[in-house]
């Protein structure tokens, strides 16, 4: 059983119960997971290669779904509904819960029409509308100063830490409620990393935010909460300030200090 | 003789052999290229675009009825085939997938690219020509579809799985629905790919004759009524070079420079494109 | 490094001046009391002193958070370390102010005469604050202070209380043979004089880990 820590801020999301099975395996890779999730938070995902804290992620958000057979099992409670039944409109949930890939992955157009993607897709048309909204969106992610006066340009011409920041750009301008990092600094050097953590520890002011690290340190700098996985289990969430000078379970102790993953 | 030095030697052999088939390859290309402008640039002159077919011995004898005839039937096609090819081409890169179906369509796709052309050309034959009772435009365009369809199908598919996951799922994380993944950022991002694809399947189809043989057959006038037998540069070629008249056969060469130069110049704007993309 | 880390690290300096102002305050209460010979102005410095020891705790888990959660290396390193280290000659220093104004209190009401003693008590006692002082007035502006200014006044200030506490060591002497059957209370009035003595002792400790923060090295408090 994990030892799970009693959160003091409201739940952006609670996990009961959560399995989930690939297509091709025989054994789930996630059993039986109960993790809550708090609000206007870091929680960060730690553990070894394996132990399903990206599956865990991609779930949030039903990723999963473009690849056919896998299955979930139990609930992801999301502003109290279960979003893994069927009825759940993917598209909608995925705007209020969006995601930050481990590879920067800018749209082959303009900066511009990279950031107003998401809100085009909404139905949004009004060119001041879209205008105001795209400078804001590159503002809150760092970036409007150094692109403001190349928005036609194409986005590949970005370096490696302004690409990922343009597609933090991209995700919170249609103003969701939950954001998923997937390793957001592993293909970047160290100074964009730092950018990138604390571009993170600003925006949790307006979004609850996951992230998935396999980098320790980097949970410890940023982070509110810690959940650290095993195998497909929670083995332990606690507040970050303690989980790392007194974690709870042995696992814990031993991954932290390296003796193992 | 040390090992070290018979393995110099031995590279300097196949590094000599190498060098010299490639300088072979490229020397009949040259060779082909030279014969074509010497005896083609010859014959051009404004008439040959401004007449139409005539008997031998006539003075007012030009291409006119070939050169349009060969681009409506070629546009037809290309009209047909590239649509199809690259919806084929999507449905197997973003629907189909490794699943059987996908697979087993890419292994025809692949057997028909390698079909000789003059056995598709008796195809159509066969399901168009004899029920229509007779040769025609249409049918003609309907081969260069077939032999051009699965060129467009293989290089969409391709390039379209060139395109990395994680560029679709960011769309995906987006809200965006399917055909919006694919068509405003799938498709982007391929772009170049997939028009050099099509380049090269015009290309290929722009200079069959075997099976306009049995479809289009020939006319040796101007018609653009694709119900009735067609020009094409092509057979029109095949016939005047094969003729017995020194003025049939300098069109003929006049013919086989400008079909030369036509695809020449859509593979290096491929190729260009190509080294466009990959200079960015 | 990151904002977070450098918020960390000011909550921190900001504890242990906290700590320092109201050790100093006391300490200056302290001798005002003894000027004064006003009882219950000793009892406000044992007040002030109440819980020192866990604010020390308080600090110290702090800085062991930050070990945890920062990884911090190089200066960031041997500045926590040291301010970890201060915080211990601090409290060290705030309870030997307390025990001091304890017993100081105990002997004013005793029978032995401190009045031959009183002006070098004074001066003892005055150094010992200056001492502390220029601490604080260094920590409370560490970017900006020139440590190895305030490290010399601070060993002037302790060569001053060595003077300031042998002559007061040969004037208990005089009284002690003047007045045999007074010996043991006068002995316990040196006991209670030398954690002055001590505490400007750490007075110059600390500002060796402060030069070690800043300068690095090897680690040399106790010199």
């Amino acid at each position: 059983m994990a030892t799970i820590v009693d959160i003091t801020e409201e739940k952006a999301l609670e996990v009961k119960k959560f399995e989930f099975t690939y297509a091709s395996a025989d054994e789930p890779s996630i059993k039986k997971l109960d993790m809550p999730i708090a609000k206007n938070s870091i929680t960060a995902l730690i553990g070894p290669s394996g132990c399903g804290k990206t599956t865990l992620l991609r779930s949030f958000n039903r990723m999963h779904d473009l690849y056919p057979g896998n299955k979930y099992n139990g609930e992801i409670l999301f502003k109290n509904r279960n979003i893994l039944t069927s009825k759940e409109d993917l598209i909608n949930l995925r705007i209020q819960i969006g995601m930050i890939f481990q590879k920067p992955t800018a749209f082959p157009m303009s900066i511009f029409d990279n950031v107003a993607y998401g809100m085009k897709l909404q139905g949004i048309k009004n060119k001041t509308e879209l205008a105001d909204r795209v400078e804001k969106a590159l503002t809150d992610a760092a970036i409007w100063k150094e692109v403001k006066d190349r928005l036609k340009h194409d986005a590949n011409g970005l370096s490696g830490g302004q690409q990922q920041r343009l597609c933090i750009a991209r995700a919170i301008a249609v103003e969701p409620e939950v954001l998923l990092f997937d390793e957001p600094t592993s293909a970047l050097d160290p100074i964009s990393t730092a950018g990138i953590e604390e571009l993170v520890v600003e925006l949790k002011e307006r979004v609850s935010i996951i992230i998935v690290t396999h980098n320790m340190q980097q949970a410890a700098r940023v982070s509110d909460y810690t959940g650290f996985m095993y195998l497909g289990e929670l083995i332990e969430l606690g507040r970050t300030e303690e989980l790392f000078v007194t974690p709870k379970e042995k696992l814990t102790e031993e991954y932290i200090t390296g003796k193992f993953g | 003789m040390t090992h070290t030095q018979k393995r110099i030697i031995t590279n300097n052999i196949v590094m000599i052999l190498s060098t010299l088939s490639a300088v072979i390859g490229i020397g009949f290309l040259f060779w082909i290229l030279g014969v074509l402008v010497m005896n083609g640039v010859d014959a051009l002159s404004m008439t040959i675009f401004m007449e139409e077919g005539a008997p031998p011995g006539y003075e007012e004898s030009g291409l006119k009825h070939a050169l349009i005839g060969q681009l409506i039937i070629v546009s037809v096609a290309t009209l047909f085939g590239v649509p199809l090819g690259i919806l084929a081409g999507t449905y197997l890169s973003e629907y189909g997938q490794k699943s059987k179906l996908a697979e087993t369509i890419r292994d025809i796709s692949d057997i028909m690219m390698s079909a000789p052309s003059i056995v598709i050309g008796a195809f159509v034959y066969a399901i168009v020509v004899v029920p229509m009772g007779h040769f025609s435009g249409w049918a003609g365009s309907i081969a260069l579809t077939i032999i051009m369809l699965p060129i467009i199908l293989r290089t969409t598919d391709d390039m379209l799985q060139l395109v990395p996951s994680t560029l679709r799922e960011a769309a995906f994380a987006l809200g965006a629905p399917k055909y919006k993944v694919i068509t405003q950022v799938v498709y982007r991002g391929a772009k170049a790919g997939i028009l050099t694809g099509i380049l090269l399947g015009v290309a290929r189809v722009a200079g069959e004759t075997a099976p306009l043989l049995f479809t289009s057959f020939n006319d040796n006038f101007l018609n653009t009524d694709m119900m009735e037998p067609m020009a094409s540069l092509t057979v029109t070629m095949y016939n005047y070079a094969t003729s017995p008249y020194e003025d049939w056969q300098r069109l003929g060469w006049a013919a086989a420079f400008i079909l030369s130069m036509f695809i020449l110049s859509l593979n290096i704007i491929g190729r260009l494109l190509i080294m466009k993309r990959k200079g960015k | 490094m990151s904002t977070k880390y450098d918020n960390k690290i000011d909550e921190i300096r900001g504890l242990i001046s906290t700590l320092l102002e109201n050790i100093v305050v006391a300490n200056q209460i302290s001798l005002e009391a003894f000027c004064s010979h006003k009882e219950d102005a000793f009892k406000e410095v044992q007040e002030k002193l109440n819980n020192i020891a866990i604010q020390g705790d308080i600090i110290d888990n702090e800085i062991i958070k930050t070990f945890a959660l920062f990884g911090p290396e190089a200066k960031e390193l041997r500045t926590l370390v040291a301010y970890l280290k201060m915080t211990n000659e601090i409290v060290r220093i705030g309870e030997g102010v307390k025990k001091y104004t304890r017993r100081m209190k105990d002997h004013t009401s005793s029978d032995v005469n401190l009045v031959p003693l009183e002006s070098t008590i004074v001066q003892l006692h005055k150094s010992t604050i200056k001492a502390l002082e220029y601490i604080l007035k260094c920590f409370q502006d560490l970017d900006g202070c020139k440590i190895e200014e305030y490290y010399r006044k601070v060993m002037v200030e302790e060569s001053k209380n060595d003077d300031m506490f042998s002559i007061l060591e040969k004037e208990i002497m005089t009284l002690i043979i003047e007045e045999r059957e007074l010996s043991p209370e006068y002995v316990k009035v040196l006991g209670t004089l030398r954690k002055l003595e001590r505490s400007c002792d750490r007075s110059v400790n600390i500002a060796n880990l402060m030069l070690y923060a800043k300068e690095g090295g090897e680690i040399r408090v106790y010199s």
